[in-house]
Parts: structure tokens; sequence; C-alpha cells
């Protein structure tokens, strides 16, 4: 067996342009005149397409959803869809909890109390319009706001 | 210089959260594939994908940019996707050598893809399958999420040198092995 040309090491960094601008046009001078090479790299080269074309893998169609399910569950932090969520149905929650349906479909105003907002002077109109959205609305919305019922038992609204 | 994904993490840890969504957003495809050929397992592949970003999110209050981000966040993946490879050997969970690809496969193929193509498709994900662990990383790292040699070297804890000394290997196999299929 005859020597590996000096050049050999360097095909696959070329490809994956890691080389330096004068060991670039070194090998791409190389290449010109050494058949062993140019096959090599062509080989190589064919092998980086083969690579880079390999089908996505898609995460299912729940993916997101259940992310962030498990962040409320594990985060040290409350993630800002969970917040988000919390603002729109703590009135919500506390209707269904006071009076069951007949307070559910009648126009409830509340006057929101959170420790973020000493003093408020804003409200919140909740209707069973409103109540039928989210009944119809998707579970991954269900399973958030199971989540703050188990957390707001520990604490007062 | 701090890349954008740094900027988006330091964002996050400054109180806005739509940077974390963000960041969410644009590594779950990248994290996803990567640990789907790494352990072989769709669904395990989506778990420790989550696991990564849980991790990400809770390492916030403490972040400081030391690296680009994605050197992080794969460095966090490889060896998270390690780890369940020792796990699954260690309960036997899934074969050794996976005879089985159909895992990976979107199970609604375009029925126009050529069928050359995907044959060499199969015969590749089955080749890389059987690659050593490290081997398989470095080469996922560079050739499918475009991290440069000197990044592959920090997520993996290997130099340079170590870097191209596996994917040497790791192609050596991979065009061996492929060799065996028809044009
Ligand atoms: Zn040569």
């Amino acid at each position: 067996m005859t020597a590996r040309c000096s050049y050999r090491e360097e095909l696959i960094p070329y490809l994956d342009l890691e080389l330096d601008p004068n060991a670039r046009r070194a090998l791409e001078s190389h290449l010109v005149e050494c058949e062993g090479c140019s096959e090599e790299i062509e080989r190589q080269r064919a092998l980086s397409e083969a690579l880079a074309s390999l089908p996505q893998v898609e995460p299912a169609a729940d993916f997101a959803a259940r992310f962030w399910a498990r962040l409320a569950r594990e985060s040290d932090m409350e993630p800002r869809p969970v917040a988000r969520l919390r603002e729109w149905l703590s009135p919500l929650r506390l209707a269904i909890g006071l009076g069951g349906a007949a307070a559910v479909t009648a126009a409830v105003l509340l006057l929101m109390r959170t420790p973020a907002d000493p003093d408020p002077d804003w409200s919140i109109v909740v209707d069973a319009e409103s109540y039928e959205l989210l009944e119809e609305g998707d579970l991954e919305l269900l399973e958030v706001l199971e989540i703050l019922e188990e957390w707001d038992s520990s604490e007062d609204i | 210089m701090i890349d954008d994904d740094a900027q988006l993490m330091l964002a996050f840890k400054a109180g806005d959260r739509r940077a974390f969504e963000t960041l969410f957003e644009r590594y779950t495809p990248r994290l996803l594939n990567f640990l789907a050929r790494m352990v072989r397992d769709r669904e395990r592949a989506e778990e420790l994908t989550q696991d990564v970003f849980v991790r990400v999110y809770n390492a916030a209050p403490r972040y400081e940019v030391r690296a680009k981000f994605s050197t992080w966040v794969f460095g966090i993946a490889h060896n998270l996707a390690l780890n369940d490879l020792d796990r699954a050997y260690r309960k036997r969970e899934r074969p050794l050598l996976p005879g089985d690809q159909r895992a990976l496969r979107d199970p609604n193929p375009d029925p126009d893809e050529r069928i050359a193509a995907r044959q060499l498709g199969e015969a590749l994900e089955a080749a890389l399958a059987k690659l050593p662990e490290r081997q398989r990383s470095a080469l996922l790292l560079r050739s499918e999420q475009g991290l440069g040699y000197q990044q592959i070297g920090q997520v993996m804890g290997a130099s340079v040198s170590g870097v191209k000394s596996l994917l040497h290997r790791a192609r050596e196999s991979l065009l061996s092995e492929l060799k065996e299929i028809p044009e």
C-alpha cells in the first residue's frame, strides 16, 4: 500500500467549512491534481448531502401543550401562559365556586384583589357565554385550569 | 459578541417570558431531531426535549453568557441523551442495536417520494443508529445541526482534534454501510 496523501485528513474539515483561508486554498489547488482526493471528496460530499436531506422528525400535535402543562407543575417560576390564564379564569372560578350554575348563568360582577394590585379599581364581567366558551374549549385549557385549582386550594382568592 | 439566542435568554432572565417562548419554538425542532436520532425512540426524544427546556427555564436566574446559547443547550441535550442511553441499556428497555427505524419515520410518507431516495434515507438512518454514541452525536451536531468543531468540542467535552477524529470514523462507518446499497 502506498502512503496516504497528506491532504486526506483535510477533506472532511474542508466540507465542514473548518479550514482557514490558506489551508483552503492549498487544498483546492491540490484537488485539481490529485485524483484520489478528488474521488474521496465526492464520496464525502454525497454523504453530507444525504445527511442534510434526512427527514425532519416532527413533534406530536400536543407537544407544546404538554410542555406548558408540565412546566406549570415542575418549574420554579410561573410560566407566562399560565399567568395569563390565571388572570382570565380567577373570577370565573370564584363564580363557579360561589353558586354553581346559577351564579354562572347570571352575569357576575367581581372586584378582583391581587397582591400585585392592592387597590383595585377595575372589574371583570363573567357571563354564561364565556363559561360555554371554556367548556367547548380545548383540553389544554382545562388541564391548566386543573393545575391552577390545585394551586389555589392552598391560598385565598 | 453575544448571539441572538443568548440575548433572548438574558431577556428571559430579566423577566421577559415571551423570550423563552421564542427560544422554545426555535429550538424544539432542532432538539427533537437531534435527540430522536440519538436515543432512537421518538416518544422518549419528546420527553428529553421537554427536559432540556425545563432545565433551561429553571436555570434562567443563574444564566450567564459563557458560550453560544446553542452550545449550552446542545450540551444539556447531549448529556441527557447519553444518560438516557445508559439507563435504557441497564434496564434493557431498547435493543442495543435497533432493527426497527419505523419509530422515527413519518407515518404518512409523501407518495411521490422517490424510492431510491427513500431507500438511501432508510439505510442512512439504520447506519446512523449503529454508530457509537459519541460518533453519532458529533456527526449529528455537525451535519444536521450545523455546529462548528470547536462548539462540538465544548458540547461533548472533547478537543477539536478529538472531534475531527470522531467525525472521520463516523463517516467511514456510514460510507462502508451504504456501499451495500445498490445505486
Ligand atoms: Zn491527494
